[in-house]
């Protein structure tokens, strides 16, 4: 349903007439994945890795540099105006801050209303109902339906902007860290509405999050990008079972999970996170990663040609569906 | 003795809706090196605690009760005490440090400034200043000090925000949601920051986020609705949660299975009879919907808003 291939997305950075590579900056540096119909892929990745860049350059929000981004046999990198209109229905995002992502002049009918219009014309008491349909559908009461955005919690908006994504009846769902600004309860409730509408629709998701609990709840398979680059793509389970890419593994380690419930905890897992004396847990692989990884945000992009030039990393399958990125030549010994 | 001792506090806002009770009727102690955890989701009351603390509420906001620090009352306190004590006895971490920093002024004049007022001089200040970010975990102090707020990245201001509130080395921490908004590596290197820095002080650790406050704390107090219900060394509220609103939360945690618990929490303008919990309490008895209860004990300091506990 949706192939990417090579996708590539560079803000230039400095006022360089030539944009030599001094000025720019690789947000997302050739990414390739696919994603099957009513299928539900989590990006992981901490912040500054490009995942939100892709989720944005896969909605055409922002236009990539280079690469290809082929939607149910589209090409969407080629269309623009009109076409590219007419085919954005179908991808439809879904914004970390819903309180920004609502306009804020308008009520939450109205939003509603103003996308099912979108759809088809519609007389002013169809768009009511349907409205209200969409609000039963999200689980918002219908005496919301005339409230601004700012009268709303933040699980509530997360809900409305659910529901005018919903309206236009997408085939793709681009969320991205919907709940990161929620607590537990309430992530809780507009994940398992997500879950639920997905099952109901089979709406294909492309879930864009740093917490990889919420990920392995969520996904049938799990991307781990690093520094704009892709460096794990495989089965949910079989990633956070048995991780391979050394910054998929640092990721997994500091997500700690709490107290009683060691049963729950991988065996391996735990064996490699040592509790100091001083009671709360150090990484010891954090202080490995600082050297061996540098920042996100100070990496250099390739040297100018690099797409002719030999790639000294490759994605490889090493298991079925399991990917890693990995320098040419090298082998997993252990 | 106690560093900070809250005695039955209340905070209420007038507005046209009526009363807001923020807080209401809250009670804790917090020992010299004792780190607490203040969890309770969004609305709960519980960063309008720690301003309460700070006495840094709109003026509208009703304060009742005690807050005494080293046996001296906050709420009597004059504006010139208070400027005493805040920052150098009692310093704030707020939410959104972005948006707590000057975005006009580069991090270096503003730690250069606290640091001023902290009775350094120019050349003292000058020189304390690398060491500060450094104890931060800033590798490269100079190009931090020379950065704009908008230049940093969200691990970046939490760390400028954490060495700004030492700046006057304080006896207490109040951190309100200081992992919120960071992904899982900046949340862990925090949280180890917070816990290195806080080695001899006392923490205050306001959040919504359950595993941290484990890692970080050592005793946990929840807040719903304004009010505390429930109390407890972390082992215990844990291992044995008391209150079914604990259980809800540590069962809404993705790792043990995202089940949420249904409905909201009450408006704090007009709250229910009974427990407040009772309309969303899966175990609510027929005493729960009549009768508010009291913070029972039961037994080793775990303390539990609960009827179910008589």
């Amino acid at each position: 349903m949706l192939e990417v291939k090579d996708l590539t997305v560079c803000f230039w950075t400095g006022l360089s007439i030539d944009k030599n590579r001094k000025h720019s900056f690789w947000a997302v540096d050739r990414v390739s994945f696919s994603m099957k119909k009513g299928e539900a892929l989590g990006l992981v990745g901490e912040s500054g890795s490009g995942k939100t860049s892709l989720g944005l350059a896969l909605l055409q929000l922002i236009r990539p540099t280079s690469g290809s981004v082929r939607f149910c046999g589209t090409e969407l990198t080629a269309l623009d105006g009109r076409a590219l209109r007419e085919i954005r229905p179908r991808i439809q995002p879904l914004f970390q801050d819903p309180t920004s992502s609502l306009n804020p002049c308008m009520r939450i009918g109205a939003s509603l209303e103003e996308a099912l219009k979108l759809k088809a014309p519609l007389s002013k008491e169809e768009a009511r109902t349907r409205a209200l349909k969409l609000m039963e559908l999200v689980e918002l009461e219908p005496g919301l339906y005339s409230r601004y955005p700012f009268q709303l919690s933040g699980g509530q908006n997360q809900r409305s902007a659910l529901a005018r994504a919903l309206a236009l009846e997408p085939d793709l769902l681009v969320a991205d860290e919907p709940t990161s600004g929620l607590d537990v309860s309430v992530q809780a409730q507009v994940l398992g509405l997500l879950q639920k509408l997905r099952k109901k629709w089979g709406l294909t998701l492309l879930f864009i999050s740093h917490d990889l609990e919420v990920v392995k709840k969520m996904c049938d398979r799990v991307a781990v990008m690093h520094a704009g680059k892709l460096v794990e793509l495989g089965k949910t389970e079989e990633v956070f079972k048995n991780p391979k890419h050394p910054y998929t593994k640092s990721l997994l380690f500091p997500n700690l999970e709490v107290g009683p419930i060691p049963s729950k905890r991988n065996s391996s897992r735990a064996a490699t996170v040592t509790p100091d004396e001083k009671g709360f847990s150090v990484f010891s692989v954090l202080s490995f990663l600082k050297e061996k990884f540098k920042p996100c945000k100070k990496r250099m992009p390739p040297e100018p040609g690099w797409e002719n030039e030999n790639r000294n990393e490759e994605m490889v399958e090493i298991s079925r569906e399991h990917w890693v990125l990995i320098p040419s030549g090298f082998s997993f010994s252990d | 003795m106690e560093l900070i001792e809250i005695k039955s506090l209340k905070v209420t806002f007038p507005t046209e809706a009526g009363l807001v009770r923020a807080v209401d009727c809250v009670d804790l102690q917090l020992g010299a090196r004792e780190k607490l955890g203040l969890i309770g989701e969004t609305g709960s009351g519980k960063s309008v605690l720690a301003h309460a603390t700070l006495r840094l509420l709109q003026p509208d906001a009703l304060c009742e009760g005690e807050i005494l620090y080293q046996g001296r009352n906050l709420l009597d306190c004059t504006p010139t005490e208070l400027r005493r004590l805040r920052g150098r006895e009692l310093a704030l971490i707020p939410q959104n440090p972005s948006r707590a920093l000057n975005p006009l002024q580069t991090v270096g004049k503003q730690l250069f400034e606290t640091l001023r007022q902290a009775g350094y001089s120019r050349k003292e200040a000058a020189a304390k200043l690398p060491e500060l970010l450094r104890s931060v975990g800033a590798i490269d102090p100079d190009s931090w000090a020379k950065a704009y707020p908008h230049e940093c990245s969200g691990g970046m201001c939490e760390r400028i925000v954490i060495a700004l509130s030492l700046a006057f080395s304080p006896s207490l921490l109040l951190a309100d949601e200081p992992t919120k908004g960071l992904d899982s590596l900046n949340r862990a290197r925090i949280i180890t920051l917070l816990g290195e820095v806080t080695e001899n002080r006392a923490l205050l650790f306001i959040t919504h986020d359950l595993e941290a406050a484990a890692l970080l704390c050592t005793r946990l107090a929840l807040m719903y609705a304004g009010e505390l219900v429930e109390l407890g060394d972390k082992a215990a509220v844990f291992e044995n949660p008391l209150h079914p609103y604990t259980r809800g939360l540590l069962f809404a945690l993705p790792a043990r299975g995202m089940q949420p618990i249904p409905g909201r929490s009450p408006p704090l303008t007009a709250l229910p009879d009974g427990c407040r919990f009772h309309s969303r309490c899966p175990e609510a008895i027929a005493r729960c919907r009549s009768q508010h209860p009291p913070l029972f004990d039961t037994g080793n300091g775990h303390f539990c808003r609960c009827w179910l506990y008589v």
